[in-house]
């Protein structure tokens, strides 16, 4: 007797910790899986207008510098050197510590920072910047031409290991400088102390922003380099020294990363949070971390639980955002039934992104049908109403397909010339928008058109492997597969170039889908040297609008961001791609 | 007796060599490209960049070369750079292991304390209340998930009572002030270490617990107890003194074992409470490709389950003269 009250008693003591674990929220994993960064550097924006050196007219009101701010970040590795780190957490802390020459404000205009006044040379090839002759790093040396000098020589370096070479390399020497063959390097030259002059091999409007690299002092990273080693520069990593409106006073690495606002930096009335701590948070536990004040922001959140409890929360903020990039699907277009056109459109039409939307993100996400971030300056409502769209709608698909000589054959699956319609679908394990997904594309394209649908489930980095990395070996291995863009420049040509340029199909590049239109190639590349944006606009316009008809590739959704962050964070301003160190300049601690 | 470690050091050679080649390959085998990794997927660096770095991190010789030249260098005492922080391996590593062992530690001191009066009690009243509650206790220890132990730990507790944190190591502002004295600074820790050590003293308490509880019942059983008995000594100087002697041989070997997951990170733990240990550095560096950290990382932990196991071979002639090598 006692026996059995021993074992009820334990099983009761199992079956609460069970209960308890259902009644906690599931986590919905974000599609950080299928994520791909495109343009991450942001080395295709651009902007034709001279701004002006004017240091933004602050309020008549002068504010006061003070507060500090806690931010709750999911990694943090420490790779704070601006030509290596990878990780955009560790960007944070590279943007609040280093300068660039200018930057852009919330709505995309240059705003000058280290440089006072810029100009572009008639022929658009030379580009040059008349630096503060005021301005420090934060150990007191002065923040002159020839930094901005090393710094792109360090781009430029033979044994430059890091991702940003390709910020340099449209300029002027740079093949010669890489290979070693010269120490000489026009293409970014030291007028005099304070001139910096950059001269492009060709005149792209896409050439401005790469101008604006973040300054690194000479003195300090240069110290142990000779043209050919760059070591010595790749070992300072976790003690960051710039010019930037922070400095970094005390880093643990997967803790956290202190910042204290740098004394010396140019602008007094900008950066008003004097401390900024950047605190690692775990998804299933950050919003207590909020509710409970241990951080005060926490920025790019998608859970639609985490949404409404910060809406109900009474000291919490919500700026709310479209994210700039997608999910999207990528079809073969050199191998395959998804090679025509007609089919891609079909698969397009059957292809619920609404109901999806609805379901998966609960209303907190949008579709869109051109392949362009909605912060672009590209992208107009007037424009995004007028292209072609494709809502769900069945008939039309089957229309489409038996129209294109893909009609249901003995096999019961759609053929053409004896041969049947067979997609092979590579899609991830565990993964919650490819569980939403997959049946709905069961139901549509497999039942309800009678397509052949060959599902195989492969591990993230195979997928890249296969579409990216060794895709040259690979091309008849898949017809479709998901993954999910973040797009961080305002310049629509990046985006559009890296992905549906036919010079960029193959391994290691990111044409995945392998579509190629020469006529489209040379639209893009007459783009990109029209150095007046609003001339630019309606040629990009026309670029998306072809993608589109041709269902080059499917958008599937566009969330929605939001950023929560304590009342006692004011004037904070932010969209997908100004981001939350972006917004600093402006935002301030009212306590 | 050093004869006999001396020999047995020297066959950790051959072994550690066979282990890394094995580890060396299979992380060969792991999808993805480590370049492409590094540089951030849909980086815009051009192929024949990618082919320059490529050939500087030395990843187009052979397998056999690299592997070779991967020797030489941990011969030198270089374990390569770590990709992901950007620093010597050697140092990541060091910098993190401290804060897993922290852990591991108590852990293995509580789990030590309870388990063995425990197991003891169990041993000797078998099938009786006390026994019967910690076997079905220690089976659902050992079942349950430690992520799941932790997550309901953290909501059950950290959620309710505000001095235990929900993760991390130590309250960061109070790292970065500076804390006013010794005393606050362990206080901080110890509340940060309140539920992981409890989850693993749960885990390893179950283990631990069995084993000495049945190795106590094996000893109790021996002709050489009877005799004790029945000389007429008292029932705790017999268990104590003559069985538990005895018993706690093969919980050395456990205990041999145990060494490596002193040093070892709990990837799960330390991810689901934020603890800046090994398991979360080997963890990212899986995530990251990053090779020279997870080759060292596997292969250190090799190195401890290896040299633990020579641990426990040595230990056991201290606790039984019997098993003395020559």
């Amino acid at each position: 007797m006692k026996k059995k009250l021993i074992l009820l008693l334990a099983l009761l003591m199992v079956m609460s910790l069970f209960l308890a674990a259902c009644g906690t929220d599931d986590e919905p994993a974000d599609d950080d899986n299928g994520e791909a960064v495109e343009g991450e550097n942001g080395d295709d924006e651009g902007d034709d207008e001279a701004a002006e050196g004017d240091d933004e007219e602050g309020d008549d009101q002068q504010h006061e510098i003070g507060g500090l701010l806690t931010i709750g970040v999911t990694e943090i590795s420490g790779n704070f050197n601006p030509a290596y780190y990878s990780s955009s957490y560790d960007g944070y802390v590279v943007d609040l510590t280093f300068q660039t020459l200018m930057n852009r404000d919330i709505d995309g205009e240059w705003v000058m920072e280290a440089a006072d006044d810029w100009e572009v040379s008639e022929d658009g090839t030379q580009i040059t910047f008349f630096m503060n002759e005021d301005n420090y790093f934060s150990d007191g040396e002065q923040v002159t031409a020839h930094d901005v000098v090393w710094s792109y020589k360090l781009l430029s370096d033979p044994s430059y290991t890091g991702r940003y070479g390709s910020i340099a390399d449209g300029l002027e020497g740079y093949a010669e400088y890489a290979d070693g063959e010269t120490e000489d390097f026009p293409g970014v030259v030291a007028e005099d102390d304070f001139t910096v002059v950059f001269t492009f091999r060709e005149p792209l409007r896409t050439n401005i922003v790469n101008t604006t690299f973040h300054i690194m002092p000479e003195h300090y990273y240069g110290e142990n380099m000779t043209h050919g080693d760059t070591e010595g520069v790749t070992e300072l990593s976790s003690e960051p020294i710039g010019s930037g409106p922070y400095t970094l006073v005390d880093f643990a690495p997967e803790e956290y990363v202190y910042l204290e606002r740098n004394e010396n930096y140019l602008f007094e009335d900008q950066f008003l949070v004097e401390e900024i701590l950047i605190q690692a948070t775990e998804m299933t536990t950050e919003m207590d971390d909020l509710l409970t004040g241990t951080v005060d922001l926490l920025a790019g959140q998608i859970n639609p639980d985490n949404i409404r409890d910060a809406e109900a929360a009474d000291n919490i903020q919500l700026n709310e955002y479209p994210r700039s990039g997608y999910g999207y699907v990528k079809t073969n277009n050199e191998f395959g039934p998804t090679t025509e056109k007609e089919v891609r459109q079909a698969l397009y039409y059957s292809f619920n992104l609404e109901e999806f939307v609805d379901e998966y993100f609960e209303g907190y996400a949008s579709t869109q049908y051109h392949p362009y971030s909605q912060e672009s300056w590209a992208v107009t409502d007037e424009w995004v109403d007028s292209i072609a769209s494709y809502d769900f709608d069945m008939d039309r698909a089957a229309e489409i397909l038996d129209e294109a000589g893909w009609e249901v054959g003995d096999s019961g699956y759609r053929e053409k010339d004896g041969e049947v319609m067979t997609l092979y679908i590579l899609t991830m394990p565990d993964h919650d928008i490819l569980e939403t997904l997959v049946p709905m594309w069961e139901r549509d394209w497999g039942n309800g058109l009678n397509i052949d649908l060959n599902i195989a489930q492969q591990e993230f980095n195979s997928i890249l492997d296969t579409v990216i990395y060794d895709s040259d070996a690979n091309v008849e291995e898949w017809s479709m597969f998901f993954l999910a863009t973040t797009i961080t420049s305002y310049d629509p040509h990046g985006t559009v170039e890296a992905s549906f340029h036919s010079r960029n199909i193959g391994s290691g590049q990111n044409n995945t889908s392998r579509y190629s239109n020469p006529e489209l190639d040379e639209m893009m590349d007459d783009a990109e040297r029209i150095m007046d944006q609003d001339e630019a606009i309606p040629v990009y316009q026309e670029i998306g609008e072809i993608l589109t008809e041709d269902a080059a590739f499917m958008p599937v959704y566009a969330n929605t961001y939001f950023d929560f962050y304590d009342e006692k964070l004011v004037d904070f301003e932010t969209h997908g791609i100004y981001n939350w160190v972006a917004a600093m300049r402006q935002a301030r601690i009212e306590e | 007796m050093l004869t006999f470690i001396g020999k047995r050091l020297l066959q950790l050679i051959p072994t550690m060599l066979v282990i890394s080649l094995l580890i060396f390959i299979v992380l060969d085998f792991m999808p993805g490209d480590p370049v492409q990794a590094y540089l951030g997927v849909g980086s815009e660096v051009s192929p024949a960049r990618q082919e320059q770095i490529r050939e500087q991190l030395g990843l187009n010789d052979p397998l056999p070369i690299q592997y070779i030249n991967w020797l030489g260098r941990v011969a030198t005492g270089d374990l390569g750079r770590s990709n992901t922080y950007n620093a010597e391996v050697s140092d990541v590593i060091f910098g993190f292991i401290w804060n897993s062992f922290l852990l591991n530690i108590f852990a293995l001191i509580f789990a030590l304390l309870i388990a063995i009066p425990v197991g003891i009690k169990s041993a000797v009243k078998k099938y009786g209340l006390f026994d019967n509650f910690f076997t079905v206790f220690s089976l659902t220890g050992v079942s349950m998930p430690t992520f799941f132990f932790a997550l309901i730990l953290i909501f059950v507790f950290a959620r309710n009572i505000d001095w235990i944190p929900l993760n991390g190591m130590r309250t960061s502002i109070m790292a970065v002030r500076g804390y006013d004295s010794l005393w606050a600074n362990i206080v901080d820790v110890g509340r940060h270490m309140l539920l992981p050590v409890t989850v693993l003293t749960m885990t390893s308490l179950a283990t631990l617990t069995r084993y000495t509880r049945n190795s106590v019942i094996e000893v109790i059983n021996q002709d050489y107890i009877r005799t004790a008995r029945s000389k007429g000594l008292k029932e705790k100087v017999v268990i104590y003194k003559h069985a538990f002697r005895n018993a706690l041989l093969p919980l050395i070997t456990i205990l041999g074992m145990w060494i490596p997951a002193l040093f070892g990170g709990a990837i799960l733990l330390e991810t689901v409470f934020l603890w800046p240990g090994i398991g979360r550095v080997l963890l990212s560096g899986i995530t990251g490709q990053d090779l020279s950290l997870v080759m060292a990382t596997l292969v250190f932990y090799a190195l401890l389950r290896v040299l633990g196991n020579l641990l426990a071979d040595i230990s056991y002639g201290f606790a039984d003269p019997r098993v003395r090598v020559k």
